[in-house]
């Protein structure tokens, strides 16, 4: 039996289960955050989180994110152009990990967000074990796009040494931190229980 | 102090099955038998190891952001860099909000998660300032997905690769430092059990009433 046909919440900061007459009539009697069966308008914040991460995916990969200066030479440096950089001086397992966090994981979020809740939107039966794994895979992989913004700050920080060598942030950084941000945001908005409310393609004898 | 049961039902956060509360458990977390997630409220909670480990981890905090982590030298010029002056450097040249990110996520947001955990573990074994608990379980809460330490890690290794061809890097305390007060974090956060301590505070204002 699920907790919602109970008319019970369990509280999403606390814990506690209540009963819970009708959506949003309580709040938490230990904790007085108020109750919700399901996260209110999961949905709909989820979709404006993640369309504006998509806007933002756009200069974040065609602006700079670094300058790079040295005597000899002067460049802008963007997200792709740094992996590039790695993989040409023989540092391709660090590029590898540079690409997949910074492009393959937002990328890969950004369409995985929308394919899920296109899912729940659609309301048809759907295999529930593999929806609920990419949730989960989209939930546990978000944050380690924040990898190329440290690097950035330890970079601008360590090479500063004025006409000989420096580098400097850029534009796009802020545009990528903005998409990090945003798509942490979506998949924190997403309520993985309305995947379960939906029937699941194969008979689940699981149910009860 | 031993952990309260609490409530006799509790329902799975990702797919809302209704369910007996698991007992807590030394060796494994429960499983939802529908979907399958870990619930880490079933973890087994005791406030002195708690407390120890997030002291420590405080313990080491301290120099892991005062003294450098890296010295990076040029063309016989060295530059040293410490935790917080990456996020302080681009807020200096006006990168305000990709600064405070980094500054939230890897200064302010751990320390934060510490003393929240630490602060919490305490007043738990001294039985005290139950109001202010269920403060700091609350900022623990919306604190806890913020803290990026690990990630910061990997982004220290990234960078030495990247820095290694254009001069000299050498690694210093503050790292090893740094790498300790990941590991203990990481180990209080996991040893920690929120719904354990607002199991206490539920138990005190029923004992009150």
């Amino acid at each position: 039996m699920l907790a919602i046909n109970a008319n019970l919440a369990r509280c999403h900061v606390c814990g506690k289960v209540s009963h819970l007459p009708s959506e949003g009539a309580f709040a938490c009697p230990r904790c007085h955050t108020p109750l919700h069966f399901r996260t209110p308008y999961s949905v709909s914040r989820s979709w404006a989180y993640t369309l504006t991460a998509a806007i933002c995916f756009v200069p974040a990969n065609l602006y700079p994110i670094m300058n790079v200066q040295s005597i000899d030479k002067s460049f802008t440096s963007t997200i792709m152009s740094g992996v590039i950089d790695l993989a040409q001086n023989d540092m391709l397992p660090i590029a590898i990990v540079v690409f997949v966090a910074s492009i393959a994981v937002p990328l890969f979020k950004l369409i995985g967000i929308i394919v899920l809740l296109t899912i729940v939107q659609r309301g048809k039966p759907v295999k529930r074990q593999q929806a609920i794994r990419m949730y989960r895979f989209i939930d546990f992989i978000g944050r380690w796009s924040m990898l190329d913004i440290f690097v950035i700050s330890i970079l601008v920080s360590l090479v500063s040494f004025g006409q000989i060598a420096s580098i400097e942030a850029n534009i796009g950084a802020t545009a990528f931190g903005a998409v990090v941000i945003l798509t942490l945001l979506a998949a924190e908005s997403f309520d993985p229980r309305l995947i379960w409310d939906l029937q699941d393609t194969e008979d689940d004898r699981t149910e009860l | 102090m031993k952990q309260d049961e609490g409530d006799t039902i509790t329902a799975c956060l990702e797919c809302d099955l209704l369910l007996a509360r698991p007992a807590p458990s030394k060796s494994r977390e429960a499983r939802c038998p529908r979907c399958g997630s870990r619930d880490s409220a079933s973890r087994y909670f005791t406030s002195q190891t708690s407390l120890a480990v997030s002291l420590a981890a405080l313990i080491v905090a301290i120099p892991a952001h005062l003294y450098p982590q890296m010295e990076f030298t040029l063309l016989g010029r060295p530059t040293t860099y410490t935790l917080t002056e990456g996020a302080l450097a681009l807020i200096d040249k006006g990168f305000l909000w990709v600064g405070g990110l980094i500054l939230l996520s890897t200064v302010v947001a751990p320390l934060l998660l510490l003393v929240c955990i630490a602060l919490i573990s305490l007043l738990w074994s001294m039985q005290q300032a139950w109001a202010f608990t269920a403060r700091l379980l609350k900022l623990f809460h919306y604190i806890t997905s913020w803290a990026m330490l690990d990630v910061y890690l990997l982004s220290v290794i990234v960078s030495v690769v990247k820095l290694l061809d254009m001069g000299k890097l050498e690694l210093s305390t503050g790292f090893f430092c740094f790498v300790a007060m990941l590991v203990l974090t990481t180990a209080a956060t996991l040893l920690f059990n929120s719904e354990a301590c607002w199991n206490a505070i539920e138990k005190h204002q029923h004992a009150g009433d």
